[in-house]
């Protein structure tokens, strides 16, 4: 087991190098293409690991969550807000992501005073922690049914600072629908599948016959695109076949604890209790309790960066990847 | 029966996500095993804790919202405030330096009010500046007095400043100790530094031992199960987490009780005898319309929906679902903690054995441990809630008398226990005066347990006895919530979902009488149970008068009526929600004269006369006048009585003298289905015999009011979604289609047609279908 871990993170590490090198070979749609990471955390601190990854690669863009925009009674709201526990490495250009919640956009919002609002707090974040920015994205799951208040969001952004480069996170479904009114869009190559189901046969984190139907609107999608590619891994676990939550740095080859089934399945043997998340509420395994390791699988990962460019020319020209805090456990 | 229909229609309810608009059907499954308090009761406690705390200060009455206002003033506004809390402070400098630095504390950390403001690094710096000089000040303090008000305020500010190391340092070399409100409040802040320094465990104990159960269970969720508590027993068998874990176990246990009962009503694979099978669930549907429930055909209906599943199911409650595996496992840890001469509260361990016996019907076996859970020692909340739990046992005891003499004492040992301004109507002090429910800190004052006592003890025990009177009038023990002091509303016993008043109405008159006669004459009541619940009732004797009366009405008893309408006061009825209808409108105006009303206007009424008396009286003239009269006159008084009947029946504008109130939830034919008083059907035949007058006036108003009144029974309305218009069908089965063939035949296209009739298109239209 050991020795399949070990070639496994090998490889992935390894393949997460090449799709990086590759990028910015070309000149096109995305403004200065660099090899880039997501930060996702609501604490920024890096570790030694994630520095020196940072290092090696050459990374050069930092997409930074800042906070998500949620729905409340009083309009949208931003929550979630990052804190900086840490400085931002110099070297790294960081362009502040943030997450909306896209059911606020099942409402009537004011989208200008959202957008302004939005890029207001941006900029007192950036002055209060010492960067610069000249780009924004934005991620939101939008809809047919969101989709109009969504756009005229992002148009409402840019009339408010022509200047910044906008940008938007691209999910496979919202390829068949008009591209969002921004420079370009990252296109999300992860979750392609449910995980919550329980005895899923492809890996939920990205599976190459998921991401196959959407591949026909790639050529006529009018909307410069990266991609963004996983390096992350899930322990999920259920009860009685139902889904119960997700596991945080669970050691899985310990054999007082776990037993082997599959190669992506391990049967609870001995009752214990782990956290959820870093210092958050423990969550209690139960014997017969089943844990699914889902693991980004490097053969999915070419296999679908063939199929994008037999598609699209153009959409490595950078690539991203998601995320940078999933480098420690690699 | 009823407890299998409500179980049925809560199925049904729970399959469905979200019902547009309609009425709820009340929960009376509570989870009634409470050893922790109520986590909403902890703020509010806490807020009215730190106002008496400022009382005993100052040695002047200061109030929640006086001690609130200190959050929302500044350091200048201090200074000119007049309220008597800072009135006093200012009388002593010591009071008044640590005033000033509260408020200069809270106003520190509100200056971010605006979600969507973010700090500047000059802010960042002045904020971090500022804590750190309310830091030095709070640690100058050498006197006693206010010591714990500044440790508390201390740790606060370290709190804002994320100092949680030095938060649980202070806390673990001085720890506060004296159970005060600032006690509590720091424990808190050391649990949350806790929390935040990755000791979770750490964190929910401590929180559990201020009472802070809603953090304490953010930090245990998860930790569920026997084994959990096992691993928790061994590193300590009184562990202040304890509590919530059997809570959760044991109302786990009864919810998953609760679950497959229903299943097992509903489909015959899960009629095992075993409470909860736990094999993998079959795909069982039940129909969609809970109505249709109780009907075994409806189980094949075309209007189907899955069932829910133990997850649907459980998402919706708190505790989580056990499995009988875990069931005997805590059973064993019960037996083992009993077994343990170290475990303090032996009350909780022996109320949850006795609790699962009674879950699972052995009644006796849960009579007699719960007997000897009530004598051991316990924390204060295992004692009430085994008191409780002993009230819910008797409910089951073979002796009724045994019963009811252990409710009276139960349930007035329980009210003595919840101090009284803690619980029922009080200020809502956060708002503008309006008064506001809370629910007390013991079972009986807790709304939720009571009704769980009363529906599922006292009541079903009673309609078991075929004793519906005391069935009826134990359901009043839950009204105090419904009835605001606010002496701007008032409302009467008829109030939408008053199950005292509903199961009233479906009382015989005898059953009626008898309710009224207690309450008229309490000292004659022999049954203790009966003098408790009649003690508690906030309903006067002209509550029970007018229900008796206009329920006499809704039956046509007319006569009968009036003895009982004759002795409701005028002041009574001028107070009740229907008065403005009984002001503005009368039994003569026809429908197309009727006045709207503004049921919700200001306007204070005084009724100078009982509508509803007039009315029987009315009515009983007309009907002598029809059974005398003949030719001409006859068709006269058939329509008088007939317009009569029309007005008092669901259809009528004057529906408000049979009932108290009307909605489109009520069928067209109620009346009928309830076995009342068919007004509408009398009132039809009457008016078809109007019709045969030869006065063409009286010929108009007949087939008019009548056609009127039948519109809902002939005339079908459905909106077309292809040309988003309505779509109206005609009825040919409706006793009404007749009166319209004739009224098409004979009237219709009159030139002599009075104006209302020719001005109504929906008749024209409805005309043109035939």
């Amino acid at each position: 087991m050991f020795w399949l871990k070990m070639k496994f993170r090998n490889l992935i590490l390894l393949l997460l190098s090449l799709l990086l090198l590759a990028s910015c070979r070309h000149r096109g749609g995305v403004p200065n293409p660099a090899p880039g990471v997501y930060y996702w955390k609501t604490t920024f601190e890096l570790t030694p690991p994630q520095r020196q990854w940072l290092r090696h690669q050459h990374i050069q863009k930092l997409y930074l969550r800042l906070f998500d925009i949620v729905p409340s009674q009083q309009g949208p709201i931003p929550n979630a807000t990052i804190t900086f526990a840490d400085t931002i490495p110099a070297s790294l250009t960081v362009i502040p992501t943030i997450f909306i919640d896209f059911t606020l956009f099942r409402s009537p919002v004011d989208v200008r005073v959202m957008a302004a609002n939005t890029l207001q707090r941006i900029s007192k974040m950036a002055r209060t922690h010492g960067f610069h920015y000249t780009e924004v994205q934005f991620d939101c799951d939008w809809t047919p049914s969101t989709q109009q208040q969504y756009f005229d969001f992002l148009q409402a952004a840019h009339q408010i600072d022509t200047s910044l480069i906008l940008s938007s996170t691209i999910r496979l479904h919202q390829l068949s629908l008009p591209a969002p009114p921004c420079t370009y869009g990252v296109l999300m190559l992860y979750n392609t599948g449910n995980f919550r189901q329980p005895h899923l046969q492809r890996n939920p984190i990205l599976d190459a016959e998921d991401v196959k139907p959407y591949l026909q609107h790639l050529s006529t999608y009018r909307l410069p695109l990266c991609a963004a590619y996983p390096n992350f891994d899930w322990k999920i676990l259920f009860h009685h076949n139902q889904f119960r939550g997700i596991l945080y740095n669970e050691n899985l080859s310990d054999p007082h604890s776990y037993l082997p089934i599959n190669a992506t399945t391990y049967r609870v043997i001995a009752p214990h209790d782990v956290p959820v998340a870093k210092g958050s509420p423990y969550i209690h395994l139960a014997p017969g309790d089943v844990v699914r390791h889902w693991q980004s699988d490097p053969t999915q990962i070419r296999q679908v960066q063939k199929m994008l460019s037999t598609h699209s020319r153009t959409i490595h020209q950078q690539t991203v990847i998601y995320h940078l805090s999933a480098i420690d456990s690699l | 029966m009823k407890r299998i229909s409500f179980l049925l229609i809560l199925l049904a309810l729970a399959s469905v996500r979200a019902w547009a608009c309609g009425p709820e059907v009340p929960n009376y499954d509570a989870h009634v095993f409470r050893l922790c308090p109520n986590p909403q009761h902890y703020a509010r406690n806490n807020d009215m804790r730190l106002a008496e705390a400022w009382s005993q200060l100052l040695g002047v009455k200061v109030t929640v919202a006086q001690s609130r206002q200190l959050a929302d003033v500044t350091l200048a506004e201090l200074d000119t405030l007049s309220i008597p809390l800072v009135r006093q402070a200012r009388k002593s400098k010591e009071v008044n330096d640590y005033l000033h630095t509260l408020v200069a504390y809270l106003q520190a950390t509100s200056i971010f009010s605006n979600p969507w403001d973010y700090p500047s690094p000059e802010e960042v710096d002045a904020y971090r500046q500022q804590l750190n000089s309310l830091l030095s000040t709070a640690s100058q303090y050498r006197g006693q007095q206010l010591a714990e008000r500044y440790a508390l305020l201390r740790l606060r500010i370290l709190f804002r400043q994320q100092a949680y190391s030095a938060i649980i340092t202070q806390w673990e070399q001085h720890p506060l100790t004296s159970g005060s409100v600032f006690a509590d409040m720091a424990r808190d802040l050391y649990a949350g530094a806790l929390y935040h320094s990755g000791r979770v465990e750490d964190a929910a104990v401590q929180y559990a031992i201020s009472g802070n159960m809603f953090d304490a269970h953010l930090c245990m969720r998860g930790l569920r199960g026997a084994s959990c508590m096992s691993r928790i027993i061994a590193a300590n068998p009184n562990s202040p987490v304890l509590p919530y874990m059997v809570e959760e176990m044991v109302n786990g246990f009864a919810e998953s009780i609760n679950y497959y009962r229903a299943l097992s009503i509903l489909h015959p694979i899960f009629q095992r005898g075993a409470c909860f099978p736990f094999e993998q669930m079959p795909s069982v549907r039940i129909p969609m319309d809970c109505y249709d429930l109780c009907s075994p055909d409806s189980y094949d209906s075309l209007h189907i929906a899955h069932l829910p599943t133990p997850d649907e199911w459980f998402s919706e409650v708190r505790p989580f679902q056990v499995t009988e595996q875990e069931i005997l496992h805590f059973q064993s840890i019960i037996e083992k903690q009993l077994a343990n001469s170290q475990v303090q509260d032996r009350c909780m361990w022996l109320s949850a054995k006795a609790y699962m016996q009674y879950l699972q019907k052995n009644y006796d076996v849960a009579w007699a441990l719960i007997g000897q859970a009530v004598k051991a020692p316990g924390t204060p909340q295992s004692q009430q809630n085994a008191l409780y739990l002993r009230l819910l046992c008797a409910t089951r005891h073979s002796s009724l008398k045994t019963m009811e003499s252990t409710l009276v004492q139960g349930l007035n040992q329980l009210h003595h226990l919840s101090p009284s301004s803690f619980y029922d109507w009080a200020p809502d002090t956060s708002a503008d005066g309006s008064y506001q429910y809370y629910s007390g800190s013991t079972p009986v004052t807790d709304f939720e347990c009571l009704a769980h006592l009363v529906s599922r003890g006292i009541v079903d025990r009673y309609l078991r006895e075929g004793d519906s009177v005391m069935a009826t009038l134990a359901w009043s023990l839950l009204c105090r919530q419904y009835y605001s002091p606010d002496e701007n509303l008032h409302f009467h016993l008829p109030t939408f979902g008053n199950e005292h008043y509903h199961t009233l109405c479906n009382l015989s008159h005898a059953g009626q009488l008898s309710i009224l006669h207690m309450v008229q004459h309490p000292g004659k009541v022999k049954n203790p149970l009966a003098q408790y619940i009649l003690s508690r009732n906030i309903f006067s004797a002209a509550d029970y008068l007018d229900v008796i009366g206009t329920n006499l009405i809704r039956d046509g008893r007319f006569e009968q009526a009036i003895p009982y309408l004759q002795q409701v006061p005028l002041s009574f009825l001028s107070q009740q929600n229907i008065a403005p209808y009984a002001a503005v409108r009368n039994v003569h105006q026809t429908p197309w004269e009727c006045v709207p009303v503004n049921q919700y206007d200001d306007t204070t009424y005084q009724l100078t006369t009982n509508a509803k008396l007039d009315y029987c009286r009315l009515v009983l003239q007309v009907q002598r006048q029809f059974q005398s009269a003949t030719g001409e006159s006859r068709y006269q008084a058939a329509y008088d009585l007939g317009l009569l009947y029309h007005q008092a029946s669901v259809q009528g504008h004057c529906w408000w003298l049979a009932y108290y109130g009307v909605s489109t939830l009520l069928d067209f034919n109620l009346d009928l289905q309830r076995g009342h008083f068919n007004f509408l059907d009398q009132s039809r035949q009457l008016l078809s015999l109007a019709m045969g007058s030869s006065n063409p006036s009286l010929r108009f108003q007949a087939a008019y009011l009548a056609l009127f009144q039948g519109l809902p029974d002939y005339l079908y309305r459905e909106w077309d979604f292809h040309t988003d218009t309505y779509r109206f069908t005609l009825n040919t089965h409706s006793a009404y289609y007749p009166l319209l063939l004739q009224y098409k035949s004979q009237l219709h296209g009159r030139p002599d047609a009075p104006q209302y009739i020719t001005h109504c298109d929906l008749l024209t239209h409805t005309l043109s279908l035939l």
